[in-house]
C-alpha cells in the first residue's frame, strides 16, 4: 500500500510565493530541490509529497484523486465545484480578493445592481441584444446575476485582460477578481458596490474518499492543521511580561482575574522575584500573560493601573489549543468515523 | 417496504393517470405530439417571465447555448410555425418529462412528468377564440374529473383586462410591466402594497443614483436636464470607455429614473386601484356584475367582459356547472407570454392541480412575422395525483385513518381490522391531511360522526364499503 500523501500547491501566479510564506511561517517549509521541477516535500510532515501546479489543475488534481491536498484559491473552488473535493480550511489569510461586478465609470447612472438590472433591460430594448459580460467566472456570474433578478445576459468567456474587453468593445461589464481596485480604475472601470459575488483568498482542499479511506491522508492533514490553526491563533495573540508590586500573589490573581481583558485565556502566570527589596515590606513578582492583539493597549493600561512596569511583548508564533478545531469540524464533516 | 417498490408502485400510479388523462384528451380530437427534449435556449429565453426563467436547465455546447425543455407550450408553437401548411388547426397533446432547476436550494429532482394540450391556428375572430378558450378550459375540468377528482373549481381571469387597466395610467411600458408582474403580491397578506412600493423604489428608482424628483414633471426642466446630463457625459467620456453604451443611452435612463421618483405618488394611487381590482374576485356571477360597474373599465374593458361572460354561458354548454366557477381578475400566471383569458384548477379549496391561458403574442416573440392564436394548459400531475390518492388504481376507495401518531397500537391494530374486511386503509398523523377515520382517546374509531368500538368493526367496514361503491 502507497503511504505517500500528495499536497498540490500553485506553482504560478498570486498566491504562489505567498503560499510557500504562509507554510513556512506555520512550520511547514516546503523543500523543492530543484526550482525547475514540479515536485518538493514538507519534512515537518512525514511522507507528504508536494506536487507544483496551477491553480485551476489543483483542484482538478484533487478532484481526480491525484492529489489528496491541495492549497489554492476559494474563487476556483466556488467557480469549479465537484462532489469529491471538499474544502478543508477556507480562510488560512492571505490572496484575500473579491469576485465583482464592474461598470465602465462612464455608466454614471449605474450606482447597484438595481441599476444593472434595469441597465441590462435598456440592451434588449433598445439595442436589442443581450448585455455582454466578461469573465472567467462563467457558472459563478451566471448563479449570481439570476439571484439579483438579472437574466438577460450574454456570458463572454475571456481568458486574461478581462477589465479591457469594454474598451476593446468586446464586453459592456465584467465580473473580475479584483484586490485594491487599481487595474479596475485604470481600465476607467468601477465596481458596483452591492455587487460582490464572493470574497475569496486561499483555502485548502481535500479529496473526500481519499480522507474517508486513505489513514495517510488524514494523517498527513491532522498534522498540518496542527500547525496551520495554532500559527493562525498564534497571530491573534501576544505574550506580556510585566514586574509588579503586590503584598503577595493572591492579590495580583485576584485583581488581574476580575477584569476580562487581563485574565489572558486560563488566568496570569506569576512568579516571585527574589533579591528586590524595597523596604515596604512589598514583594515584586513577574506576571505573564496572553492577551488578544485586538485588546494589547487597553489591557498593558489596566496592567499599568495596577502597578505593572517593565512591560514586555513578544509575539506568539503558536497558541495550541487543547485540540486542532479545524480538524475536528473535517472528521465531523466526514461523517465523524474517523474522531 | 423498500424505496424502489414505493417507486414502482409510484410509477405504475402516475401510468394509469397518464393514460387516463391522455384517452380523455383523445376524445375531443387531440393528437399525441412530441417535442425536443432539448432546444436552444433562446427559444425559451425570449419569453419567459423573470420568475421562471432564472429556473432554466441550461448548459453551454460548443459556445451554444441549450436548455432542457421547462415546458411544451413553446416547443408546440414553434413545430406549429415550422409547419409548412401554417393556417391549419392544431390540437395536440403532450405528455413527457420536463425539467426545472433551482439554484437557490440543493434539490436533485430536476425532471417531472408534465401532461396537457395546446389549441394552435384556430381564433381568427372573437367568437372562434371563445369557442377555443372554452373548449380548453372544459377538456382540462373534464379530465381532471375522469382522472377522480371529486369536485374541480375553476378560477378564471383576464391578462389582458388588467393589462387595459394599468394601462389606462398612461404610465411607460417598464412601469406597467412592473405593475402586472406584481398583482399577485397585492393579493398575499403577507406582502401587499408595501411590499410592492419598497420593490419599485429597489429596482425602479434604484435608489441613490442622482435621483431628485423635484421638477421631474416639467418637460422644460427635462430638457435642461438632458442639457447637463449630456455636458457631464461629455467631460467623463473622454478617454473613457462606454461600455456598448452611448451618452443618450445613459442620459435618458438617468431621466427614466428621475421620472420614476417623480410619479411615486402615482403609483401609490395605482395600486390602491388594483387592490380593489383584485378584491373583485369571487363566484362568478357575484364577480361579474362587480367587474362590469368598475369604473377604470367601463369603457376601455367592456369587450373583454363581455366575452368573460359569454365563456361562462359556453362552459355550461360543456356541462361545467358555473357553481363551479369563480372569476379571479388579479390571476396572472407565472408565464409572461400569457394575452388573454387565463384559468387554474384546484381540487378543492386549494390543491392546484392544472392552469393554462391564451398566448397569441407569443408567436411574434419567437420569431413569426404574425400573431398566431394559441390557447393551452397543463396538469401538475404531482398535485392531481395528490388530489385523486384517494382513489386506487383499480378504482378502490382507500380511507384515511389518523391518530397521533401513524404506529400507535390501536391505530395499526384498526387497519389492520378494516383491511381483513377488505377496506383500504392508510395510516397518518392527526395533523397531516383531513381525515376520513379518526381514532379516539377511547381506542373507538370514528366515521362520520359516529364512534365504532372495536367489537362494532364489521359495522365499520359495511358503512365503509357502501360509500365506496
Amino acid at each position: 500500500m502507497n503511504e505517500t500523501v500528495t499536497l498540490a500547491l500553485p506553482s504560478k501566479g498570486a498566491i504562489s510565493e505567498p503560499t510557500l510564506s504562509f507554510l513556512r511561517d506555520c512550520g511547514l517549509r516546503v523543500e523543492k530541490p530543484n526550482p525547475r521541477q514540479y515536485t518538493g516535500a514538507v519534512p515537518a510532515v512525514p511522507r507528504l509529497d508536494v506536487l507544483f501546479q496551477r491553480v485551476i489543475d489543483i483542484l482538478y488534481k484533487v478532484a481526480d484523486g491525484t492529489a489528496q491536498l491541495g492549497i489554492t484559491g476559494l474563487d476556483v473552488v466556488h467557480e469549479y465545484p465537484h462532489d469529491d473535493v471538499m474544502v478543508i480550511h477556507e480562510n488560512l489569510g492571505y490572496g484575500e480578493c473579491k469576485l465583482l461586478v464592474a461598470v465602465p465609470e462612464s455608466w454614471i447612472d449605474v450606482g447597484n445592481m438595481a441599476d444593472f438590472a434595469d441597465v441590462a433591460l435598456d440592451f434588449r430594448e433598445y439595442q436589442r441584444r443581450n448585455i455582454r459580460i466578461a469573465t472567467t467566472y462563467p457558472h459563478m456570474t451566471r448563479k449570481f446575476l439570476h439571484a439579483q433578478g438579472i437574466h438577460h445576459f450574454t456570458i463572454v468567456n475571456a481568458e486574461g485582460a478581462i477589465e479591457a474587453a469594454p474598451t476593446i468593445g468586446y464586453a459592456d461589464a465584467v465580473v473580475d477578481l479584483t484586490q485594491t481596485g487599481t487595474t479596475l480604475r485604470e481600465n476607467h472601470l468601477k465596481p458596483i458596490g452591492d455587487g460582490v459575488i464572493l470574497e475569496s483568498q486561499a483555502c485548502l482542499i481535500g479529496n473526500r474518499t481519499a480522507l474517508r479511506e486513505h489513514g495517510a491522508a488524514l494523517e498527513a492533514v491532522r498534522t498540518m492543521l496542527e500547525y496551520v490553526d495554532a500559527s493562525l491563533q498564534g497571530k491573534n495573540y501576544s505574550q506580556v511580561t510585566v514586574n509588579m508590586r503586590a503584598a503577595n500573589i493572591d492579590d495580583i490573581a485576584r485583581r488581574l482575574a476580575a477584569n476580562p481583558i487581563t485574565r489572558g485565556l486560563q488566568g496570569p502566570t506569576i512568579a516571585p522575584i527574589y533579591g528586590v527589596n524595597n523596604g515596604t515590606g512589598d514583594q515584586w513578582f513577574t506576571i505573564t500573560l496572553i492577551l488578544s492583539n485586538k485588546s494589547l493597549l487597553q489591557g498593558i493600561n489596566v496592567l499599568r493601573e495596577h502597578g505593572a512596569t517593565d512591560v514586555v511583548v513578544a509575539p506568539v508564533r503558536y497558541l495550541f489549543l487543547d485540540r486542532s478545531p479545524t480538524f475536528e469540524r473535517l472528521c465531523l464533516a466526514l461523517g465523524g468515523e474517523q474522531s | 417496504m423498500t424505496n424502489s417498490s414505493t417507486r414502482d408502485r409510484n410509477a405504475q400510479s402516475v401510468r394509469s393517470l397518464s393514460t387516463r388523462l391522455r384517452s380523455h384528451m383523445a376524445l375531443y380530437g387531440y393528437l399525441p405530439a412530441d417535442a425536443p427534449m432539448l432546444e436552444r435556449a433562446e427559444l425559451f429565453l425570449s419569453r419567459a417571465g423573470d420568475q421562471i426563467l432564472h429556473r432554466l436547465f441550461t448548459f453551454e455546447r460548443y459556445g451554444i447555448q441549450l436548455a432542457l425543455r421547462p415546458e411544451f407550450t413553446t416547443p408546440a408553437l414553434h413545430r406549429y410555425m415550422q409547419a409548412a401548411d401554417q393556417g391549419h388547426v392544431a390540437r395536440w397533446q403532450f405528455s413527457g418529462t420536463i425539467f426545472e432547476d433551482d439554484p437557490a436550494s440543493n434539490r436533485i429532482d430536476y425532471e417531472r412528468l408534465s401532461i396537457g394540450a395546446e389549441l394552435i391556428g384556430l381564433g381568427t375572430d372573437a367568437e372562434a377564440r371563445l369557442g377555443a378558450d372554452a373548449e380548453i378550459i372544459a377538456m382540462a375540468t373534464h379530465g381532471a374529473r375522469a382522472a377522480g377528482v371529486d369536485s374541480v373549481r375553476v378560477v378564471i381571469g383576464d391578462v389582458q383586462l388588467t393589462r387595459k387597466l394599468i394601462a389606462s395610467f398612461e404610465l411607460d411600458p417598464r412601469t406597467q410591466n412592473f405593475l402586472l408582474r406584481h398583482v399577485y403580491a397585492l393579493g398575499d397578506p403577507a406582502l401587499g402594497k408595501n411590499y410592492v412600493l419598497d420593490q419599485y423604489d429597489a429596482f425602479l428608482i434604484a435608489d441613490g443614483t442622482l435621483v431628485n424628483a423635484s421638477d421631474a414633471v416639467n418637460p422644460a426642466a427635462n430638457s435642461q436636464i438632458q442639457d447637463i446630463l449630456n455636458s457631464l457625459l461629455d467631460a467623463t467620456e473622454r478617454g473613457m470607455t462606454m461600455g456598448g453604451r452611448s451618452q443618450e443611452d445613459i442620459s435618458r435612463r438617468l431621466l427614466r429614473k428621475y421620472r420614476y421618483a417623480a410619479q411615486r405618488d402615482q403609483i401609490v394611487h395605482v395600486l390602491d386601484v388594483l387592490a380593489e381590482w383584485i378584491q373583485m374576485g369571487g363566484p362568478y356571477s357575484q364577480a361579474l356584475a362587480a367587474i362590469r360597474s368598475f369604473t377604470p373599465l367601463i369603457e376601455r374593458g367592456s369587450d373583454q367582459i363581455k366575452a368573460m361572460a359569454a365563456l361562462v354561458d359556453t362552459l355550461e354548454c360543456y356541462d361545467v356547472d358555473a357553481q363551479a366557477i369563480e372569476i379571479q381578475p388579479g390571476l396572472i400566471r407565472d408565464w409572461d407570454y400569457y394575452t388573454g383569458i387565463v384559468f387554474e384548477l384546484y381540487a378543492g379549496a386549494a390543491r392546484h392541480i392544472a392552469g393554462g391561458g391564451r398566448y397569441d403574442e407569443l408567436a411574434r416573440l419567437i420569431g413569426s412575422d404574425r400573431e398566431i392564436p394559441a390557447v393551452g394548459f397543463v396538469y401538475y400531475v404531482d398535485a392531481l395525483q395528490r388530489a385523486i390518492s384517494g382513489v386506487g388504481d383499480e378504482g378502490v376507495r382507500v380511507f384515511t385513518l389518523c391518530s397521533a401518531q401513524i404506529n400507535t397500537a390501536e391505530a395499526v391494530r384498526w387497519a389492520q381490522t378494516l383491511r381483513e374486511r377488505e377496506v383500504a386503509v392508510r395510516l397518518l398523523p392527526s395533523a397531516a391531511v383531513a381525515c376520513d377515520l379518526t381514532l379516539t382517546p377511547g381506542g373507538a374509531l370514528r366515521y362520520d360522526g359516529t364512534d365504532y368500538a372495536p367489537e362494532q368493526a364489521d359495522m365499520l367496514a359495511a358503512a365503509l364499503k357502501r360509500v365506496s361503491q
